[in-house]
């Protein structure tokens, strides 16, 4: 059985979708009817006390299943875990339910200060033993495991000795964590790096990964950039089949942060990564539909 | 791709150079000649290629740093960002991000103290700069902070309507939490409308949120008075009150009205909830 339930097929909730999706959440007559099966929200743009942002995500978590994807528990700082924040993220998880917590594997603090970023870390023992040990504490702290994410990388560092998915493989052995596989962050950190994205993907292991992001990214030339300013690319669509060839159906998200278009066609992407996902998979497993329904996904997910 | 271990530096080595070079203000080259260091110095460290040196990818991070944290906040001070022009903005930021590095893992609470730097900056200083940029920074950033602040359940004119005189008197009340006063030594409304230079005139603020979205408007001193009381538990019979003392007038009849003007006001504003 799956640690991480396929929620079905979602979008990152962002404030130009607010309206537009919780109506036709609300107009749709079944769950099939539904523009989205979930919605993952940004943890950090709802640590707030209240006014919209808190008042729709209510909202749209009375008619799916919410995940919350963080950006600042920096994993791989050497500074302390900053326990007001995990404070924080337990209390919003208190409220909002979620079908399960993420962040990134990174780091983005150091001496007490943040740079609001996803900084690379050297792939080395060093660095495995200190997110591991931080990662089972955050599992201790949220009582759930949490799914870490690949993040787009733009160097990698001469004395690394393990490859990314190599340790992120034994990152999910030492602790228990699952992984939140971006595929694009796979496709820009490959052409960037020049390594097999195949190879990251065999790398892993084939019941690790309880979550797929798909974004756009933007050629600078001399690099990719990790930009959700674009649709999907077909690079990133063809690895997201392999994705699905070698995982299974694992619940799959829609990103897309800067020049953000009407919700349509957001969702139209999200319906084009279900319907790939059904030709890979065939009749093999059901798929497409959401799996859990609205305020149990937290509690199916306790350690 | 790396195969094999090799000898390195430690995570905290490798993070405390890379936050100092990533943040400099003037990019990884310069900041790397600063620490007395040549430019291909990283190259032990970073693996660089035929399309981008060890220098020119830490540069990419250094970039996004820098403008992330310029775009958030020129989209959460939009008219400081007008009044002192592009290039101004930049070099305050810079500044900013100097004196008062990140701390918060919110990028909601990165321009949270650029209203008091920029008292201290020479921008906003009385002397060559223009003192009011202070005022209006911290006017655009109380409407930020109201934007998400505590929610409560306004009083309603119907509730009002339902009640006996007498209960009308006694109801307990407060202002909402989504509010704030702001002394002011500058009439902002021109500027904040996107034109002219404001004249010296103190005056203030009432600030606070209606539903989704944040008003705010220039009050007299006697709906001054009531505002204060109001933030703690009061009934409306006492602010009336409060505001006859607030005034110079002896018709008392004529006071009541003008302050159930106010309280009326407040409650079409959503200003008031149930104490």
């Amino acid at each position: 059985m799956r640690r991480f339930p396929h929620l079905g097929h979602g979008i990152g909730l962002r404030p130009p979708h607010y309206q537009p999706l919780l109506q036709a959440l609300r107009a749709a007559r079944s769950p099939l009817e539904r523009p989205v099966d979930w919605v993952e929200i940004i943890s950090e743009n709802f640590m707030v006390e209240g006014g919209n942002p808190r008042a729709v995500l209510r909202r749209i978590r009375a008619e799916v299943p919410v995940v919350m994807h963080g950006v600042s528990l920096s994993l791989g700082s050497v500074d302390p875990l900053d326990e007001q924040y995990l404070q924080a993220l337990r209390a919003l998880a208190r409220d909002v339910e979620p079908a399960w917590i993420s962040d990134h594997l990174c780091w983005s603090s150091f001496g007490g200060h943040t740079g609001h970023d996803l900084w690379p870390l050297p792939f080395t023992e060093e660095a495995l033993d200190h997110v591991a040990a931080r990662v089972l504490t955050v599992q201790e702290r949220l009582q759930r495991p949490v799914l870490i994410e690949n993040v787009s990388s733009y160097l990698q560092f001469a004395h690394a000795g393990i490859t990314e998915w190599e340790f992120l493989s034994a990152l999910v052995a030492r602790t228990g964590c699952g992984l939140l596989l971006d595929v694009n962050n796979v496709f820009v950190s490959a052409h960037n790096h020049g390594f097999s994205a195949q190879a990251f993907l065999e790398g892993l292991p084939p019941d690790s990964v309880g979550q797929i992001h798909l974004a756009g990214h933007r050629d600078e030339g001399t690099h990719l950039l990790d930009t959700h300013d674009h649709p999907v690319c077909d690079g990133v669509w063809d690895l997201y089949r392999a994705a699905v060839t070698r995982f299974g159906g694992v619940a799959t998200l829609i990103e897309r942060d800067e020049d953000i278009p009407p919700l349509d066609e957001v969702v139209a992407e999200s319906r084009r990564a279900r319907a790939l996902e059904r030709e890979v998979l065939g009749a093999l497993e059901p798929v497409g539909g959401p799996t859990v329904t609205p305020g149990v996904g937290a509690r199916a997910h306790a350690l | 791709m790396p195969s094999e271990p090799r000898q390195g530096p430690s995570l905290a080595e490798v993070q405390a150079l890379l936050y100092e070079l990533m943040t400099a203000p003037a990019g990884v080259a310069p900041a790397l000649a600063a620490r007395g260091l040549a430019a291909d110095a990283l190259d032990g460290l970073i693996a660089g290629d035929h399309r981008l040196g060890a220098v020119a990818r830490l540069d990419l991070y250094a970039n996004m740093y820098f403008f992330r944290i310029l775009d958030v906040l020129r989209e959460e001070f939009p008219r400081l960002a007008a009044a002192l022009g592009g290039d101004a903005f930049h070099d305050l930021i810079t500044d900013y991000l100097l004196a008062a590095r990140p701390a918060h893992p919110s990028l909601r609470e990165v321009g949270a103290r650029l209203p008091g730097f920029l008292r201290t900056h020479a921008s906003g200083q009385a002397g060559g700069g223009r003192p009011w940029l202070a005022e209006l920074a911290a006017l655009e950033r109380t409407h930020r902070e109201l934007f998400d602040a505590s929610d409560a359940d306004p009083l309603t004119m119907a509730a009002l309507q339902g009640l006996t005189p007498e209960a009308f008197a006694t109801l307990p009340v407060r202002l909402i939490p989504a509010h704030r006063l702001l002394g002011q030594a500058f009439e902002l409304s021109a500027v904040w409308e996107g034109g002219g230079s404001p004249e010296a005139c103190p005056e203030t603020l009432l600030v606070w949120r209606r539903d989704a979205t944040v008003h705010h408007r220039a009050v007299t001193t006697a709906e001054l008075a009531m505002l204060r009381r109001a933030a703690e538990p009061v009934t409306l019979a006492d602010l009336c009150q409060v505001f006859a003392g607030a005034r110079t007038e002896t018709d008392d009849e004529a006071l009541v009205a003008e302050a159930f003007q106010i309280i009326a006001r407040w409650v079409d504003d959503a200003l008031l909830t149930r104490a």
